[in-house]
């Protein structure tokens, strides 16, 4: 077990800085960088632009040196001084920008992971063990509806709803008074009532499929053979269906924890627009598309890194339920 | 048609069915798996039950620990009497479905172990977890003394080196192993009855004999009832004493193994006598096949429900007529018209 965390973790190491260089270098890639874009567009309108200033700006950020170097230099303003670079559209350090976004991305896909998962085990099991009775149907029904539904319709209803009946004020995270205030148990309450509606409608977006895949899967279970023996055994319904066929029928849905937060952050831009949540989603894209190359490379290295101690702890997870994976 | 009841009166008898019915309600129509049998066991002895592959065997299985209930099937008529260790006897046909005074038959008075060795554990628990888990289930001691008792059984059924293999996976064990620890399992708790469904049939056949030999050595030492289902009448012929024949869903002859090879009586018991492949001298006799093939038993036969096979047909009467069990001798039965069945 100790040789097997030890290798994944090596691995884990090596993916990570794969990652990195492959999206520094990509990042790079399209022909200009933000310098020339930024010099361009003065120009454009009329400025004047001091040969001196350009130098000391390419100088300050390594855009004279090749791209390794250019890398070399990121990575070791990481690892030494937790420095991400600058950015250069908003003329900030990028570690001041990202941190709340990425911890409320993680918090967000944490609780919408966890929200699909309570709806959703219990249902499977139920339109499994009780297979085309009317509440399976019904289930069916609105898994089908929830599927169709596009996530941002879904989000609009809710915060309407929300809005007229609780009058939660919609969008974002935090209410109007609260945005600049010292976290608090005022503000931390106020945060919870806002992630009511992101958390349902992401965390509905993959419940439907996650039903649909528990019950099948629990169906298979429910006619092994050592269901039976366990009943032979004289278990009570209950514990056995929880022992035995869902014990088992659970087991590949562990291996999709690591993958939530990508998931999120390339799929949930949309409803992170409408919703106007500070997640990752919204201002990766805006750093993708005007070249803001460190604050773009970090995003991608933190959420890389994430995704791999995310695979890694479902790994981990997987090995220690399942034996059969551990004595491999 | 009423039979005695004998398990009120003598004792000796542990379990008696009286015209056991389990259906099968599906799309295409009923299934009638189990068509009315009635038989009884006594104590320390060994029923053998034969049949070719559908007539009902495991359904009957199941129906005796109602766990044809989760599958879909349903006692529909009859009774299973049953004697507990107390002595006290119930009728397990009319036990609520998976209601408490089942299960705590199952596993602690009747327990019963299956084809697959390779399946019948679950993959995500260790051996000695299962078996701890009937023992706990059913007597209230602590973990440490059911783990201790885990070992004892594995020990008994000859598995080398019990208190490491008590923690191995099931698929850390070969099939026979597998098979051992299965058998341990299902006696930890000392059951009175053990119902083995053809429990060396996926096995290699020197494994094969050896698990069949520490069968009878187990169950002389529990002294307990063992209902062996096999088609294999090589098998029944080793260790049954007694042998129930099953036709689609109905039981056509029951005698003492002794009986059944050397005196058959019914018309289909003697075809699947003469099916058993046989050296005699140096020229192997020709296997005698039984003609046709089983019907459905979603579609039984009127009258007798081997007639449209039998050799010894009679127009009229087997085709319209249910024979009943008759008794030829003090243990012998037959359900055939060749010998008068019916009232
Ligand atoms: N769950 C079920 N649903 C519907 N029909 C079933 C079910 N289980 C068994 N049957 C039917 O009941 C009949 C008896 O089956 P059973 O499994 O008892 O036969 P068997 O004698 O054990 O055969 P084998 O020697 O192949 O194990 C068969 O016709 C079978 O198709
Ligand atoms: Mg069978």
């Amino acid at each position: 077990m100790l040789a097997y965390l030890l290798r994944r973790s090596v691995w884990m190491l090596v993916t990570i800085v794969l990652v990195s260089m492959l999206s520094f270098i990509l990042i790079q890639l399209p022909p200009g960088d933000f310098l020339s874009t930024y010099i361009a567009q003065l120009s454009a309108s009329g400025q004047q632009v001091d040969a001196a200033e350009v130098a000391a700006l390419e100088a300050r950020y390594g855009l004279d040196r090749p791209v390794y170097v250019q890398y070399a230099m990121w990575i070791r303003g990481i690892v030494t001084r937790g420095d991400f670079g600058q950015s250069f559209q908003w003329n900030r350090p990028v570690s001041d920008l990202i941190w709340e976004r990425v911890w409320f991305t993680v918090i967000l896909s944490g609780a919408s992971f966890v929200f699909s998962w309570v709806v959703a085990i219990p249902i499977g099991i139920f339109s499994a063990v009780r297979k085309y009775s009317v509440g399976d149907y019904l289930f069916t029904f609105l898994g089908f509806i929830g599927l169709s539904t596009p996530n941002f319709l879904l989000a609009l209803v809710l915060m309407w709803l929300l809005y007229i009946n609780f009058g939660v004020s919609p969008g974002g995270l935090f209410s109007q008074e609260y945005i600049d205030a010292p976290w608090s148990l005022a503000k931390v309450w106020d945060m919870l009532q806002h992630l009511i509606v992101p958390v349902v409608v992401i965390g509905t977006a993959g419940t439907a499929g996650l039903i649909r895949t528990l019950r099948a899967r629990l169906l298979d279970e429910l006619n092994r053979p050592y269901v039976t023996t366990a009943r032979a055994k004289g278990l009570s319904a209950w514990k056995l269906l929880i022992r035995y066929p869902v014990r088992l029928a659970i087991l590949p849905f562990i291996s999709t924890v690591g993958w939530v937060l990508p998931q999120l952050v390339s799929g949930g831009i949309i409803v992170a627009i409408v919703l106007n949540l500070p997640t990752v989603g919204p201002m990766l894209h805006r750093s993708l598309m005007s070249q803001d190359m460190y604050l773009a490379g970090s995003f991608i290295l933190i959420i890389s890194v994430l995704t791999v101690i995310g695979t890694l702890v479902s790994d981990l997870l997987l090995a220690w339920l399942d034996p059969r994976i551990r004595y491999e | 048609m009423t039979q005695p009841i004998r398990i009120h009166n003598d004792p000796g008898v542990i379990l008696e069915l009286l015209n056991l019915r389990t259906v099968f309600e599906t799309r295409g129509g009923t299934v009638r798996a189990v068509n009315g049998i009635s038989f009884y066991t006594r104590n320390d002895t060994v029923l053998g039950v034969v049949g070719e592959s559908g007539c009902g065997k495991t359904v009957m299985a199941h129906s005796i620990l109602r766990t044809v209930d989760p599958m879909g099937g349903k006692v529909a008529d009859g009774n299973i009497f049953f004697r507990r260790k107390n002595g006290e006897v119930v009728d397990i046909a009319s036990l609520p479905s998976e209601g408490r005074q089942l299960r705590s038959l199952r596993g602690s008075e009747i327990s019963m172990i299956f084809q697959e060795p390779m399946t019948a554990f679950s993959p995500v628990y260790t051996i000695g977890q299962q078996i701890m888990e009937v023992i706990t289930l059913h007597q209230k001691i602590p973990s440490r003394q059911a783990k201790a008792k885990a070992i004892e059984m594995l020990g008994r059924v000859s598995i080398p080196k019990p208190e490491v293999r008590v923690d191995a996976y099931p698929h850390q064990l070969s099939g026979g192993m597998r098979q051992r620890a299965m058998i341990a399992m299902a006696l930890s708790c000392q059951p009175k009855l053990l119902i083995a469904d053809e429990p060396t049939t996926a096995l290699d056949v020197t494994i094969q004999a050896q698990i069949l030999e520490l069968m009878v050595a187990l169950q002389r030492e529990f002294e307990m009832n063992i209902i062996m289902i096999t088609h294999d009448l090589g098998v029944i012929a080793e260790l049954a004493t007694d042998v129930v024949v099953m036709y689609l869903g109905s039981i056509v002859e029951k005698a003492p193994v002794g009986e059944v090879y050397s005196n058959p009586k019914h018309p289909y018991t003697k075809a699947l006598q003469e099916s058993i492949p046989r050296v005699e001298g140096s020229v192997s006799k020709k296997l005698a096949t039984i003609s046709g093939s089983v019907p459905s038993a979603k579609n039984i036969p009127p009258g007798c429900p081997f007639h449209p096979r039998c050799r010894e047909f009679m127009q009229g009467q087997c085709d319209v007529h249910v024979p009943t069990l008759e008794t030829l001798s003090a243990d012998h039965t037959v359900a055939c018209w060749l010998y008068g069945g019916g009232e």
